[in-house]
């Protein structure tokens, strides 16, 4: 196979040597050569980017090994070339001092042999990227894990986090016990269970995380519990489910009151035994998960109205931990809105009378509907070109609540001189993009996500909703929308 | 009867000492230059006596110290005498001018070849250091280090002609003469050519017969100035440099390292 696109430079002050080795490697490899240290200097200022180093150590009519010196400094000014010493002295002690130094590999001129060099070449070269790939890979991985514990903070210092966080510490010494997290929409369920899965054993293994609500009734139990090649048309090969993804780590189940009967049993099954069998499957499979559990709902009410199983039920709340609303430890609101405007004080970048009603606000959509205020006023002050974050920079319900502690859902969309309000218009121009996404995307739900720079579906079915809620009148104009979220579109 | 086997080449000494290990009880053998690898078979009790500075192709050469590595490897618990006409001390040098009276005595006291004594410089010249340059991986007196370079030119182009199915006159052109390995060979040649006779004092001067061989059997070759396509295969030029460079390799691992 020919290599031709890796670039080799040779070190030498022989150039009959350079000569003989572009002859005999001239259709597997590009070269260029340099004679002498100041050549060296110049060819790597010019082109730093070459794929490999062959060096001689006697640079100079001197015959000292002046090379051995060159290679720490040539290590460490340009890393990622990797240096096979090629020279005509074999001592041991020669070949020793120049691997110490950094030196990957040693060929000695007198054993020239065409395919165990061109092979060395390679595989020195291919082995030095890989690991510039790992490490790069590894970089973005520690970036991403950052990005996302950032993302995924549980942050709070008031009395009723702090108690929390005690609680889901030592539950995390308990790997096998099965939590259910309880709480409203947008309290940061997933991220306490994350916190959850950072503080204990299985700290080291998968997270995964699935919002049972999102999913179609007719898929769920498929993409719980995965199926065989063959168990339903269009199962064209074997899929993993999320239970043997999550395998020996966390595995949470947001909206656990959506699920039917069916998968209830299956899921309780799976608390007994530990055993799921994917769909089409003949055989059980045992896995080691940890179910992180939540909902919004009141499963106990669920369960007398014989909605939910009882037994289920019963197994799920050997451990609930309620998680407060926003409303409940306001004064953690400073410290997730600096967070989120990534270290800025919140006084630094508002003016007190937004503060106040900020405060003041009642966040019944929580963190999430803080979170997206925050988006909204930033995008609001570029707008208006203000220096800082004011009242006239709030959305309208925040606005309104303190003139009005009634519920925002009154017509606030409609603008009090009958024309459309500011936030109706942002609603309409949002509406129409998800409704050109959903065109354009095939009705694929999690492809318009991703299209909107959404991190999931969850989060457009939460926009709709919150979009449906405050203006129903104007679905009528988005009949693709209307129809993909008609759980929610009545 | 224990016997020696005298390395030397001036008759009258050769005679002398005859006479006088004779008349001590010795059975006395004399090895003529150049040495011969046969010459060497010998039993465990013999006493290898050299002569040093030795007379080889009209010079005056020391060659006590490749003896010895010679023996140490091969025969370490026979005795390696140095003879000669300095008046050096020491148990295992037999000064001509003034020899034992009791020689039994003398070599009862002389320690063995594998033993850690070093031989005394005698002033000839230093065949241990003809090695070394003759080995030399860098240098402008090295025989390898330009068979080495010939060798790895004559390989790029039999790899060019059997693995690319290129024409001879374009690697002849491209790479042979680009190289320019007629006068690589001369140069090798002629480095040889100084050495060698120097060698046949050597324990070990029968490998370097055998490279001699090897050399002359390809000469023709480079002689035509690389350009008989036909000589490059007929000769085999690169199984013969193999053949005298692992014959080398031998020798440098075994009595110049």
């Amino acid at each position: 196979m020919s290599n031709r696109n890796y670039s080799i430079l040779i070190v030498d002050d022989d150039p009959e040597f350079h000569q003989q080795i572009r002859y005999a490697f001239r259709r597997n490899f590009t070269f260029e050569g340099a004679v002498s240290m100041g050549n060296l200097e110049r060819k790597l200022k010019e082109n730093g980017n070459f794929d490999l180093i062959l060096m001689d150590l006697v640079l100079d009519s001197s015959k000292e090994k002046v090379g051995l010196n060159l290679i720490p400094e040539l290590r460490s000014s340009h890393p990622g070339i990797p240096i096979i010493v090629v020279t005509a002295d074999k001592e041991i002690d020669t070949v020793v001092q120049a691997m110490k130094k950094g030196a990957r590999d040693f060929l000695t001129k007198g054993d020239y042999d065409f395919e165990y060099w061109n092979d060395k070449f390679t595989e020195i070269i291919e082995d030095s990227k890989l690991k510039s790939e790992n490490q790069m890979l590894r970089a973005e991985v520690k970036k991403h894990r950052a990005q996302r514990s950032k993302d995924f903070a549980f942050i709070g210092e008031s009395e009723k986090i702090k108690e929390i966080k005690r609680i889901l510490r030592l539950v995390s010494e308990e790997p096998d016990i099965s939590v259910l997290l309880a709480g409203e929409t947008g309290v940061g369920k997933e991220i306490a269970a994350r916190y959850l899965h950072q503080q204990g054993a299985r700290k080291d293994q998968p997270f995964q995380a699935v919002n049972l609500s999102a999913i179609q009734d007719t898929l769920l139990e498929s993409t719980l519990f995965g199926h065989r090649k063959g168990a339903f048309t269009g199962a064209i090969r074997d899929v993993e489910g999320y239970f043997s993804q999550a395998n020996g780590g966390i595995l949470m189940l947001d909206e656990i009151g959506d699920i039917d009967a069916n998968i209830q049993i299956k899921l309780l099954r799976f608390l007994e035994t530990k055993m799921i069998r994917p769909v089409g499957a003949d055989k059980d499979i045992q896995l080691d998960v940890q179910i992180v559990a939540a909902t919004h709902q009141n499963l106990g009410a669920q369960v007398e109205e014989g909605i939910f199983r009882a037994d289920l039920y019963q197994r799920l709340k050997a451990m609930i931990v309620e998680i407060p609303a926003l409303r409940e430890r306001k004064e953690d609101i400073p410290l997730i809105m600096e967070h989120y405007l990534e270290g800025q004080k919140m006084e630094d970048i508002l003016t007190p009378k937004a503060i106040q009603l900020l405060m003041e606000y009642d966040w019944v959509g929580n963190i999430r509907e803080l979170r997206n205020t925050i988006n909204y006023m930033l995008l609001r002050k570029k707008i208006k070109s203000r220096m800082m974050i004011d009242e006239d920079c709030l959305p309208v319900e925040i606005q309104e609540f303190a003139k009005d502690s009634a519920p925002y859902r009154t017509s606030l969309a409609e603008d009090p001189s009958g024309e459309i309000s500011i936030e109706e218009e942002h609603a309409l121009l949002d509406l129409k993009r998800i409704e050109m996404a959903m065109l354009q995307k095939n009705k694929v739900k999690k492809d318009v996500a991703i299209e909107l720079g959404l991190e999931n579906t969850d989060n457009l079915r939460y926009r709709i909703k919150k979009y449906y809620e405050k203006h129903p009148h104007l679905f009528g104009q988005f009949p693709l929308l209307s129809k993909s979220y008609r759980k929610i579109v009545k | 009867m224990r016997e020696i086997l005298c390395v030397a080449s001036q008759l009258q000494v050769v005679n002398a000492m005859k006479k006088y290990f004779t008349d001590g009880g010795f059975k006395f053998c004399h090895l003529a230059l150049p040495v011969s690898d046969e010459a060497l078979l010998v039993g465990s009790d013999t006493v290898v006596v050299l002569m040093s500075p030795i007379v080889c192709n009209g010079k005056y050469l020391s060659a006590e110290l490749p003896w010895k590595q010679y023996l140490r490897e091969h025969l370490p618990n026979n005795l390696l005498i140095i003879a000669g006409f300095s008046d050096f001390q020491g148990d295992n040098y037999l000064d001509l001018l003034h020899l034992p009276k009791n020689i039994k005595a003398f070599l009862n006291r002389a320690e063995i070849a594998g033993g850690s004594w070093e031989p005394a410089y005698t002033g000839g010249l230093d065949v241990a250091e003809q090695l070394r340059r003759f080995f030399e991986g860098h240098g402008d007196e090295s025989v390898t280090d330009e068979l080495n370079n010939t060798l790895r030119i004559l390989k790029i182009a039999r790899d060019e002609m059997k693995r690319h199915q290129a024409e001879y006159q374009s690697v002849w052109k491209d790479l042979l003469l680009a190289n320019r390995l007629p006068s690589k060979w001369n140069t090798l040649n002629n480095r040889w050519i100084n050495y060698y006779p120097n060698f046949e004092c050597l324990p070990f001067f029968g490998t370097f017969v055998q490279v001699n061989l090897a050399l002359q059997h390809i000469a023709p070759y480079f002689n035509s100035n690389c350009e008989e396509e036909a000589l490059f295969w007929e000769l085999d030029c690169i199984e013969h440099l193999e053949h005298a460079k692992s014959a080398l390799v031998k020798i440098e691992q075994h009595y110049v390292k």
